[in-house]
């Protein structure tokens, strides 16, 4: 391995660790079980891991989401929150759908995994939820874009050689880029309806829908998601477009023809002259 | 014999002498483009096509110098790759009964600079068996695992769109040309891959909604309930569970060949079931079906799979009539002619059509089609494959959930195609011909984009 690759892994594992605070397992055996109340919670660990509250905080379930509602309310069974069934509550739907039909999400769902094990470096031989987005004990979003690629390269590269992860990160960005071509192909083409794009509500909504179902299927490496629940249905999206627009115009020439005005054939020429 | 003679016989036979070989050339020739397949000419491949299919595209990193034995690579990527370690560890290669484990090099070579990804005649070295299996379903054409990389490549829409675009299409097509799609790495379960969540990676989605329909007849019920308790390190045969997983009826004691009983061809196109073959085909099914059912009650369900294909194919033709009227009068809009010319079109030049019904290479006509083709395309392989699907595997309700949307596509198209018949027929009457609304179908970013990069 170049020194190079070889420093951008130390370099995403030293980002990483800067963002995690220190963490002593599931904590100390002098604890009560509880159950614990939210505020109770916060009272002791406001204390005693005050950069983990501070990441929580900040992150994107400050708001939405407390300690008790992914940890539960007892300490005996704090890990619960590194389980797919822990997220899968909230983030139900697409989300959810894209990763459980991943590889990752089959072997998880079938392995039996030992969930006590912290969410680090070879003790899972597939990632589930929490082992990409709170890696480590992170408790903002370890996948945050904003974090950089090399973070992303760490994470993956526990079982994935580091080109492979390089390689299949950068052909994911690839492919949404191009599904990201077709939603302004989309909107470029209902800006020319006759009646404005007010009528093609629900086409474009489509295909914002479709555009993030491909970046899910590239974040979750879902094949289905990535082709048939994105690439082929903005196609889909485009075409429909197309046809409720040159239906409508068509129609707005004929009536033009009806009233003895001008039709729209220039452009009929020219785009035929293109093609051949 | 007069001179005629002889021409009228040796003409027609030399003819034929040099157009055999001639055809054999020229599919040699396109096949050994940069690409892969019949339209290898026309594409390079992504840099990512490589994983997917190694046998063609891998490219060992040249960075890391050295000949290593297993307990070096070992050490090293204990560190780098610490999972795979781990899971090599459990696995069975590396806990052989009175033999050394099979360990990296073995399946990856040993010189860092030269190595490669195990392709299944890697695997074929130990597992002969399942390897020759394998191989075998080739001769029963598609749909086929071990043709699946083939019939991606060879799709026109594979050369026609980016290739970072159809990358998603060889995450599962790479099922033909590497055996970890099914059995992961670097684990390689036999038990897994006996488990149905083994093939949903793949078999999901619109076209073959394996997953939902499968998991929702008493089969599926049956092992979603139970199947996590169950030993699933026990081959696949009679009496060792209780409800059949996928590849309990697909590939039956463990057999690596899931063609060999396609009867139905995925619903992709309508067979005739009584043929002296196909009735070959339907005792392969009886019979797997009566390790737990009776014999009249097998032959019942798949007598009630013909009816369910009769039927879709009876709404199916009705719609490809409807739209090959259209394309008779030249009612399609965009025609054939005023489409982007995209690469694999090139031959619509000679003879522009529109693609409708299997033989016209429907498969592709999921883009760059107009708008009621597009509409067929998604009855026939979204509605009446789910339709299919649903009954193959007993999901009743799916069967009536699939027909009513081929019902209603139907009745759509019939309706659109009204439409553009009185649009037609009015701008003809007007106006002598059919008005254009120009280039709409020919500019925008991702068409521009496609075509400078195709």
């Amino acid at each position: 391995m170049p020194a190079t690759r070889l420093g951008g892994l130390l370099l995403g594992a030293a980002l990483l660790a800067q963002t995690v605070p220190a963490q002593g397992g599931d904590g100390p055996a002098t604890v009560p079980e509880g159950p614990f109340t939210q505020g109770e919670c916060l009272e002791c660990h406001s204390a005693r891991d005050p950069a983990l509250v501070a990441q929580w905080r900040a992150g994107p379930h400050g708001n939405t989401a407390d300690c008790v509602a992914c940890h539960g309310e007892r300490h005996g069974a704090l890990h619960k929150a590194r389980q797919d069934a822990a997220c899968t509550g909230c983030h139900a739907g697409t989300v959810a759908h894209s990763y459980a039909t991943s590889k990752h999400g089959v072997l998880v769902r079938i392995g039996r995994p030992d969930w006590t094990r912290p969410l680090d470096r070879g003790n899972y031989r597939a990632p589930g939820c929490a082992y990409c987005h709170q890696h480590a004990a992170d408790h903002g979003d370890t996948m945050d874009p904003g974090r950089g690629p090399a973070v992303r390269d760490w994470v993956c590269s526990a079982c994935h050689a580091p080109r492979y992860v390089r390689e299949q990160l950068a052909a994911g960005d690839r492919l949404a880029d191009i599904a990201r071509l077709k939603r302004a192909e989309a909107l470029g083409v209902a800006a020319l309806h006759p009646a404005g794009a007010a009528g093609l509500a629900d086409l474009l909504e489509a295909t914002e829908r479709h555009l993030r179902n491909v970046r899910l299927g590239a974040g979750h490496q879902s094949p289905d998601y990535q082709w048939w629940h994105g690439q082929p249905a903005l196609d889909g999206d485009l075409i429909r477009l197309r046809g409720a627009v040159a239906q409508a115009l068509r129609e707005g020439a004929a009536a033009q023809l009806d009233r003895g005005e001008t039709g729209i054939d220039q452009p009929a020429a020219a785009g035929k002259a293109r093609r051949h | 014999m007069s001179g005629g003679r002889v021409r009228t016989v040796w003409v027609p036979v030399a003819l034929v002498l040099v157009a055999i070989p001639l055809g054999f050339l020229y599919v040699h020739w396109s096949k050994s483009g940069p690409g892969a397949g019949l339209y290898s000419r026309s594409w390079s491949p992504d840099p990512v096509q490589g994983w997917w299919d190694p046998g063609r595209f891998f490219q060992p990193v040249q960075s890391v110098q050295g000949v290593f034995a297993a307990g070096q690579c070992i050490q090293c990527h204990e560190a780098i790759t610490p999972g795979i370690v781990a899971d090599w560890r459990a696995s069975r290669h590396a806990n052989l009964k009175d033999q050394d484990p099979v360990a990296c090099p073995d399946c990856h070579g040993a010189d860092h600079q030269r190595l490669h990804l195990p392709t299944p005649e890697v695997c074929g070295a130990c597992h002969a068996q399942q390897h020759g299996d394998f191989q075998d379903e080739a001769r029963y054409g598609f749909p086929s695992h071990v043709l699946a990389m083939e019939r991606a490549v060879d799709a026109k829409h594979f050369a026609d769109k980016p290739k970072a675009e159809v990358q998603a299409c060889v995450q599962c097509h790479s099922v033909a040309t590497k055996c970890d799609s099914c059995h992961t790495r670097h684990r390689f379960d036999p038990a897994e891959a006996r488990r149905p969540e083994a093939c949903i990676t793949c078999h999901s989605g619109p076209p073959h909604p394996d997953d939902d329909t499968y998991f929702a007849s008493a089969h599926g019920r049956i092992v979603r309930e139970e199947g996590d308790a169950w030993d699933w390190s026990k081959p696949l045969a009679k009496g060792n569970y209780k409800a059949p997983s996928c590849a309990y009826c697909h590939m039956d004691r463990g057999r690596h060949q899931v063609a060999d009983k396609s009867l139905w061809k995925f619903g992709l196109l309508e067979v005739n079931p009584h043929t002296s073959g196909n009735r070959v085909l339907r005792e392969r099914w009886v019979a797997i079906c009566m390790d737990c059912h009776e014999e009249g009650q097998s032959r019942d369900w798949l007598a009630g799979l013909d009816r369910e294909r009769k039927e879709a194919w009876g709404k199916l033709y009705a719609a490809e009539d409807l739209l090959k009227g259209l394309r008779s009068k030249d009612l399609l809009h965009p025609g054939p002619a005023e489409r982007p010319p995209y690469p694999m079109d090139a031959p619509d030049g000679l003879w522009a059509r529109a693609r409708i019904g299997y033989y016209d290479g429907q498969a592709s006509a999921f883009y760059n089609v107009s708008a009621l083709e597009r509409d067929y395309f998604e009855m026939w392989y979204f509605d009446n494959l789910g339709s299919y699907k649903a009954a193959a595997h007993h999901d009743a309700e799916g069967v009536t959930r699939g027909h009513a949307a081929m019902d209603k596509a139907l009745a759509n198209i019939r309706f659109q195609a009204g439409a553009l018949r009185a649009l037609g027929s009015a701008e003809q009457a007007r106006d002598g011909r059919r008005s254009d609304p120009g280039d709409l179908w020919l500019a925008g970013p991702y068409t521009e984009a496609n075509g400078a990069g195709n």
